[in-house]
């Protein structure tokens, strides 16, 4: 029986092994990769290899916004002053029960106009359309009934009128030259379908006038983690997935879209919390299935600064929310896994999300539960263990403060020594605890999940000018 | 004998992420070191350039050896870099003038740095097409010939490397080489926005009418973008193509037809007209931008015809027939008529439409009051 299960716990030790290696060997390679990818850039534009237009084409901004009064009206606000020609400002106010809509309304001056909607795509049944008059920009307010960030979409799509649309949140920020950037992979290549921008913790900077003039560490330890924790993802993991146009991700934060394509493939579902992921695989399956020739780009200088949240509550909402829409995305298109016509996303994207982002926490789970049985069969290693964990922390944090200081540097941000220090021990706190206590938010996610499944959370929202 | 395996692979990354931070800090040194380089790089480039244009020299040619010297630092683009931008200093503190006569000294020198170029990575030759595009518009004429070794430039390039090389040729006036470039272009598969060919071409300096005629009658070996760029720059124009463009508009095949149904809404033709209507009475795609360039066609028959439309089962096409429908004029019992029609989709559309202009009107009333 014994020796049973300790043939067991071999077999397991070496899947540990084996798992690790290759997150490892990931970690590595999308680090050293997207390093490389920046310095290229840098190089590329030091020598002018960057295309400089003053008009590309116009671009429809959709707004999603649901009991977001504390924020919207700044946030329009600055998305009224981008450095970009021509473009309209669409908010679609999902039913909200707060006064979003009536301070869009008061402070733009909006009236109510009888305008017909294209339905285009399935969506929630319109109350009211407002829209502004003799603004540089054209502000349109669409109240709808209640059906989720998915339709809010939907209709923001229907009402859209120009070729391209950018989804942004209601309390993200661009910086003025974002929607020029985000347009670039589109001048370089027309068969791109979407590109995705580069996420940011707002709480970091002073923005004014759509410039950063500000970058400090917010001393909101949780903030912290998750500003290093953006930086390792969306500096490494997103170039190095963007080489082989394997991203299965954009973020709904500030993502660019072909509208024909968007509408070819159905539009967002609104059954899902994770709408914008699920949104990007549908886009490689019906481009993949249609055989058109498509990519879809990751933009590292297309810059959106959104809020992350302050407290633990609101940050495990945000979290369970996304791991659900993960789960839901990856069953509701599993019929990609391992097929040849996929090619790299239905194997390399698919099996990295699969088994590193949606599976991860409950094989850690069940690594620590065999650690413990297999301290009570004597087989466990405890020296080694110890000293293979704190390797395996260190080299995460090493990782983590590369991938940070890599931004800082090609963005020509300065920042004080307290924040160079505070960098230098979070980096280890946040691979050594945060870890943990994200594992714990997405293993206890689908608690609940029968019941809860649509459900989103409010998070709580601060005033632009009272992040920093 | 694992653990010894995990170990050293373990100790093997953590050594090479160190690493990685030891290049990140000396990155950031030895960036840092670099631009005081540049700097004194440019400050003895703007010390020679100044000989020449306003000092010692400037009288004076170049001599087959200063030429010799002068290409091979010329050749690294550290030093085209530095001679480029000592340039724009000496415009600023002498004149552009006397800029531009120090050029036309070097041309003999920039022929031959542009081939040795050739044979640089696309990046670098991208960067010589830059400064060829920003320094050469002024002396184009002494420089027709430098086009010839730039269109090398278009073998394994990017599209970086491509849209500076084709600035230049804007710059420079280059019909031959631009008609070469296209063709090249598509023979290489690559494919470049229109827009940016379009806008492109409208800072073509030379005889922008002939450039157009010319690229139009060999478009057949040009890739589709480029069809369209050439057709939205001849829009642009102010000389009529219409006898050019007047028989595509009766085969429409393909993304330029729209570009060709868009050509007739910013220059009226009367022969047009019976087509544009036969094309919004197709009830396809192509109705969309035919039915919005109709506004210019004030007739009873185009009226009916986008009346028509109106019930048209495309949003767009309601849309833009209704726009066009107010723009060209309807009187109070046409409107009435349309008010009240029984096709909900077209009520909807003209009264919203209706009430748009009526708010723009308002507008723009008021800003005229404001301004007297």
């Amino acid at each position: 029986m014994t020796r049973t299960i300790v043939a067991i716990l071999s077999v397991i030790n070496i899947f540990f092994l084996i798992y690790l290696l290759i997150y490892a060997t990931y970690l590595f390679a999308s680090v050293v990769v997207g390093a490389w990818k920046l310095y290229c850039q840098e190089k590329m534009r030091q020598i002018k290899n960057e295309i400089r237009h003053e008009y590309y084409f116009p671009i429809s901004i959709l707004v999603p916004a649901y009991n977001e009064e504390v924020t919207i009206v700044e946030s329009v606000e600055s998305l009224m002053n981008l450095d970009y020609k021509l473009y309209e400002i669409i908010v679609v106010d999902d039913g909200s029960k707060d006064d979003t809509a009536a301070k869009l309304i008061k402070h733009f001056d909006l009236h109510l106009v009888d305008r017909p909607i294209r339905k285009s795509l399935p969506c929630k049944e319109v109350k009211e359309i407002y829209e502004s008059e003799g603004e540089k920009v054209k502000l349109t307010l669409i109240r709808k009934k209640n059906g989720g960030k998915g339709d809010s979409l939907n209709m923001g799509i229907n009402a859209s009128q120009y070729p391209y649309f950018v989804c942004i949140d209601a309390d993200s920020m661009l910086q003025r030259d974002s929607l020029k950037r985000i347009v670039q992979p589109v001048m370089e290549d027309d068969k791109t379908v979407a590109v995705g921008g580069l996420i940011r913790v707002a709480q970091c900077i002073m923005l004014e006038k759509g410039e950063v003039v500000g970058y400090r560490l917010p001393w909101n330890m949780l903030m912290c983690m998750q500003v290093m924790e953006y930086d390792r993802s969306f500096l490494a993991s997103r170039i190095l997935l963007d080489q082989f146009n394997g991203n299965l991700i954009i973020s709904g934060a500030f993502g660019l879209f072909k509208k024909d394509i968007i509408i070819s493939a159905g539009g967002y579902d609104c059954t899902t919390l994770g709408e914008d992921m699920e949104l990007v695989v549908r886009i490689h399956k019906y481009c993949k299935n249609n055989q058109i020739p498509y990519t879809i780009r990751y933009e590292p200088n297309a810059i959106c600064w959104s809020q992350a949240p302050g407290s633990l509550k609101d940050l495990r909402k945000q979290r369970r929310r996304w791991h659900l829409g993960l789960f839901q995305s990856l069953v509701h298109h599993r019929d990609i896994c391992l097929k040849n016509r996929f090619g790299s996303v239905g194997s390399l994207s698919y099996l990295y999300y699969l088994l590193y982002e949606l599976m991860s926490p409950f094989i850690e789970l069940f690594g620590w539960g065999t650690m413990i049985i297999s301290v009570f069969f004597g087989v466990l290693n405890v020296p080694f263990m110890i000293s293979f964990y704190l390797l395996y922390a260190l080299y995460c944090a090493v990782l983590s403060i590369t991938a940070f200081f890599q931004r800082i540097y090609t963005q020509n941000l300065k920042i004080s020594r307290l924040d160079v220090a505070k960098a230098m021990v979070l980096c280890v706190v946040e691979n050594v605890f945060f870890r943990m206590v994200m594992d714990f938010i997405r293993v206890t996610a689908f608690v609940g999940y029968r019941k809860k499944k649509g459900e989103w959370g409010s998070i709580k929202r601060v005033k632009n000018d009272e992040l920093s | 004998m694992r653990q010894d395996i995990v170990n050293m692979v373990v100790y093997l990354y953590i050594f090479i992420c160190i690493a990685l931070l030891l290049f990140n800090i000396a990155y950031i040194l030895y960036s840092k070191r670099k631009e005081i380089h540049a700097k004194k790089r440019m400050e003895q480039m703007k010390k020679r350039q100044l000989a020449y244009i306003s000092g010692e020299f400037q009288n004076k040619e170049f001599t087959k050896r200063e030429k010799r010297a002068l290409v091979g630092k010329l050749k690294k683009i550290r030093y085209l870099i530095a001679f480029e931008e000592a340039l724009n200093v000496c415009a600023e503190e002498v004149s552009l003038k006397k800029v531009n006569e120090y050029l036309v000294k070097c041309r003999e020198v920039i022929y031959e740095t542009a081939l040795e170029y050739v044979k640089r990575p696309a990046m670098e030759r991208a960067y010589f097409g830059y400064f060829i595009a920003t320094h050469m518009g002024d002396v184009s004429k002494k420089y027709q010939g430098i086009a010839e070794s730039l269109l090398l430039y278009f073998a394994d390039s990017t599209v970086y490397c491509q849209e500076n090389v084709l600035q230049a040729f804007y710059v420079l006036g280059a019909e031959d080489a631009l008609d070469q470039a296209f063709g090249v272009m598509k023979d290489s598969g690559y494919r470049h926005q229109y827009r940016l060919i379009s806008d492109g071409l409208l800072r073509f300096r030379g005889n922008q009418y002939e450039l157009a005629v010319r690229l139009w009658n060999n478009r057949r070996r040009y890739e589709e973008s480029t069809r369209i760029g050439v057709i939205q720059f001849m829009t642009r124009l102010s000389e009529d193509f219409s006898e050019y463009l007047l028989p595509e508009l009766a085969a429409l095949e393909g993304e330029e037809s729209f570009a060709v149904i868009r050509y007739f809404g910013s220059h009226h033709c009367q022969k047009a007209e019976p087509v544009l209507i036969g094309i919004l009475q197709q009830q396809d795609e192509f109705s969309v931008p035919a039915a919005a360039v109709l506004a210019n066609y004030p007739s009873e028959s185009v009226k009916d015809a986008l009346k028509q439309a109106l019930n048209s089962p495309l949003w767009y096409v309601r849309k833009n027939a209704a726009t066009s429908l107010l723009t060209i004029g309807l009187s109070k019992k046409e409107q009435e008529s349309l008010k009240n029609s029984e096709d909900r989709y077209a009520r909807e559309m003209f009264l919203y439409v209706l009430e748009l202009q009526r708010k723009e009107r308002e507008r723009y009333d008021k800003n005229d009051r404001g301004n007297s």
